[in-house]
């Protein structure tokens, strides 16, 4: 049975650890769980102590010939200005012993070199995902080059992310050259604590002094924070969606919507569309964009046309959907934006599709 | 509220614990630590990467359901769903994959019309009742930039036969009471049945 832990409450500002008077190991039942499958809440490392949110596995550079990389995640941490994320990674003992820990944790063009930027959160609640800080020429992670994982050693190295909203308790860990998922991750506050002065301890050693020497201001973290589209479509794949939490982008297929050539709706269209306006009715604001697209065949006169005049059918078919607060607009763009090469006839039916983009109200 | 959850990398961890679980499941016997008056382990730095750590052999994941086919240029692969979890907030799938190929092979998991990404983004999780929806990986997205980082596994630049590898994805929400799902990877039959686990 897989092991997994509930997520903690969050301590108190100030070291996470500090908080923790007695070093014992906490067990804590998993949620929803019965039976076994405990996960220990702290281990006593050393006489560190040690929090275990998560684990995870992956290869060298993701190169399966190489030894399986194992880790951990040790805590998502809140600061003033900043989150800080603490992992581990390690070799088993008698694995190569000539692997560089950047094969684990890297840095990306985008990012100063030496620095760690394959790690991502997820706010799945708050629609957010975040990547670590970057900007001013500034290294805000360990610096990993050049260090050689010792089998049988955990390293530790810690990366700052954005400072996580307020409300945002759990986030999920993409981590590593895979991008391996640890999730569920209760969010904490405080550095982790006892320090040491090495940059990339190993686990039991302490914690490393994160953002220490770190100018904060220099952080760009609007530049780490993206938007998490949710995707959908429906079970025939007559519409596929694309949400944000600002916006739904509709996407249907205009060989279910229309006959050839024709810009009349099908039977089956208004069933497709029903969805959508039911949505629009519920939490649309603002302009209501319907653009039809077809593919290469027939003259760009004649497809200009024909996208136009389908679009305008589809707006027809929303309208009794669309409330005051909502404009249905219309526009028809031919084959000059083609989703696929019209090169085949599976691309040219991705190229022939009517959109709905719209704008959706908070909390609605 | 999501529950943490530890892959099965941490499983030998999971010996921390055995004298507290029914089910501590698989991992190397405790290799040491001393036992503290509340009894609870302690351990040294060495010993503790070593219960996490193991002896480096690749995960071999229990799975609810597979597939085996071939990909589009002709290379044989197995799929394991590993799990389907889900809660309010999101839907988890882990799959294991096992096969003998490189990277290029594995890409129309993730293409789209116009590009292709070393990502796992093609993989759907199905909700098959009525008016039920196909579900797809989150992808991130900043301002009109191209959604090139996706909540989910990236491949591994190749594959091997007996060196499977774990790969998972963050999915939308399936609705409450949704006790089995399909899932789809693009090319190979879908994997039906298999049963959802609500946290």
């Amino acid at each position: 049975m897989p092991l997994r832990s509930r997520p903690r409450r969050s301590t108190r500002a100030g070291s996470v650890l500090a908080a923790a008077a007695v070093a014992v190991v906490l067990l804590v039942p998993p949620a929803g769980a019965a039976g076994g499958g405990d996960l220990p809440d702290v281990v006593d490392v050393a006489g560190v102590e040690v929090p275990v949110r998560g684990a995870f596995s992956t290869y060298p550079a993701a190169d399966v010939e190489r030894d399986v990389v194992r880790g951990l995640v040790h805590g998502v941490q809140r600061v003033d200005g900043a989150t800080v994320v603490y992992l581990s990674a390690g070799l088993a003992e008698g694995a190569d012993d000539e692997v560089v820990l950047t094969s684990v944790f890297d840095s990306t063009l985008a990012y100063e070199g030496n620095s760690i930027s394959n790690v991502t959160l997820v706010d799945r609640v708050g629609g957010k995902a975040y990547r670590p800080l970057r900007g001013g020429g500034a290294v805000f992670s360990s610096k990993p080059t050049g260090l050689f994982m010792v089998p049988g050693s955990l390293h530790v190295v810690w990366v700052a992310f954005p400072e996580l909203p307020p409300g945002v308790d759990v986030v999920d860990v993409l981590a590593g050259p895979t991008d391996s998922l640890v999730d569920g991750i209760e969010v904490a506050d405080g550095l982790l604590e006892p320090f040491v002065d090495e940059e990339i301890p190993l686990v039991g050693e302490g914690w490393p002094r994160a953002l220490d020497d770190v100018v904060l201001t220099l952080a760009e973290p609007e530049r780490s924070v993206y938007d998490l589209i949710s995707h959908r479509s429906t079970t025939d794949q007559v519409a596929a969606i694309a949400e944000s939490p600002q916006e739904v982008a509709a996407t249907f297929d205009a060989n279910v919507l229309f006959d050839k050539g024709s810009a009349v709706l099908t039977p089956a269209a208004q069933d497709a569309l029903a969805a959508v306006g039911a949505d629009i009715a519920a939490r649309a604001s603002g302009d209501v964009v319907v653009v039809g697209h077809t593919d290469s065949d027939g003259s760009s006169e004649s497809n200009q046309v024909l996208s136009q005049q389908r679009a305008e059918a589809v707006v027809a078919a929303l309208a009794p959907w669309a409330g005051s607060s909502v404009r249905l607009v219309a526009q028809g763009r031919g084959e000059d934006e083609p989703v696929a090469p019209n090169d085949s006839e599976e691309n040219m039916q991705a190229n022939r599709r009517v959109t709905v983009t719209y704008q959706v109200q908070e909390g609605r | 509220m999501r529950a943490a959850r530890v892959a099965g990398v941490l499983l030998a961890v999971g010996v921390l614990v055995a004298g507290c679980t029914s089910d501590p499941g698989p991992g190397p016997e405790p290799t040491g630590g001393s036992t503290t008056a509340s009894g609870s382990t302690g351990y040294t730095v060495e010993e503790f990467a070593a219960e996490v750590l193991g002896d480096g052999a690749p995960d071999e994941l229990d799975v609810v359901g597979q597939v085996s086919g071939t990909l589009p240029d002709g290379e044989p692969v197995q799929v394991g769903v590993v799990a389907v979890r889900a809660d309010a907030s999101g839907t988890t799938l882990e799959l294991t994959v096992r096969g003998d190929f490189a990277l290029g092979s594995m890409r129309g998991w993730s293409s789209g019309p116009l590009r292709s990404y070393d990502d796992i983004r093609g993989v759907e999780v199905v909700d098959e009742s009525a008016g039920g929806w196909r579900l797809q990986p989150y992808t991130l997205r900043q301002d009109d930039e191209p959604e090139n980082h996706c909540a989910c596994a990236m491949f591994p630049r190749t594959l091997q036969e007996d060196r499977p590898v774990t790969l998972s994805a963050v999915l939308p929400p399936l609705p409450a009471g949704v006790t089995t799902v399909t899932v789809a990877v693009p090319g190979l039959d879908p994997v039906t049945s298999v049963p959802v686990t609500w946290e």
